[in-house]
């Protein structure tokens, strides 16, 4: 992935939230700190939400949360945390264990990255490896690494 | 009836239809359908597309209701699942 899109800054591994909305703010706290977000972008999350519930899920245990570009995103990135403790979120949805926060300035920017998380999202083997990662390194090198097509290698 | 467009569908247009999307073309490609154009939208823009087929996740299935032809994934992540019901469509 770009360093710009994602870097070491950008993942989380944290024991807890207190509930869904802390679980917003904290896994965007790493694009707020970078600039990658405005504050206002993470209550717009949880404004969305209170209003569609949460729209984001995408995997069981897998949220990947985002705002329209308007509610603050400054620049287009991604941030990846880690909930040792599952974070409830309703609705019938699994539990989130794995939190990744988008921040897109426009729907088609970094298409390559996306590409290289649709790779990470679609392989069970990588999905488990981050769920279950007991080291930043270890999500850093499953973000990393991937973005080639598994049929081609 | 032929294919050529498809879009793809999630509540926003920004985060999950575009992985749907890149997943889409991906298993196009491996099926040998190079010329079908996929793009990705909000449900609420997907009518608007007017493309031939369109691919949902099935927890928004009730506002698919005025689409022509709709494929509804129960995982969006799942190659497997969106390659069946891609053929099917398709008519294989």
């Amino acid at each position: 992935m770009q360093t710009t899109f994602f870097t070491k800054q950008h993942i989380q591994i944290i024991e807890e939230a207190s509930d869904w909305k802390d679980a917003v703010r904290l896994s965007l706290k790493p694009l707020l700190d970078t600039g990658c977000v405005k504050a206002c972008y993470a209550e717009g999350v949880i404004r969305n939400t209170l209003e569609f519930g949460p729209y984001y899920m995408i995997l069981p245990g897998v949220a990947l949360i985002h705002g329209r570009p308007e509610q603050g995103a400054e620049q287009s990135a991604l941030a990846v945390t880690r909930f040792r403790k599952p974070v409830d979120f309703g609705s019938d949805s699994a539990p989130v264990r794995v939190l990744i926060a988008m921040s897109a300035t426009d729907s088609d920017s970094h298409m390559e990255d996306m590409r290289a998380l649709s790779f990470i999202l679609t392989d069970e083997a990588l999905v488990e490896k981050v769920m279950n990662a007991s080291s930043t390194e270890e999500i850093y090198e499953v973000f990393t690494s991937a973005g080639t097509d598994p049929e081609k290698s | 009836m032929s294919i050529k467009t498809v879009t793809c569908c999630c509540a926003s247009g920004l985060g999950s239809s575009l992985l749907m999307r890149m997943n889409v073309e991906r298993v196009l490609t491996s099926l040998g359908y190079d010329s079908i154009k996929v793009s990705h939208a909000s449900i609420i823009d997907a009518a608007s597309t007017g493309s031939d087929l369109y691919v949902v996740s099935g927890d928004l299935e009730k506002q698919t209701k005025s689409l022509p032809n709709v494929i509804l994934l129960n995982n969006i992540m799942s190659m497997p699942e969106i390659e069946d019901k891609l053929k099917k469509a398709l008519g294989e």
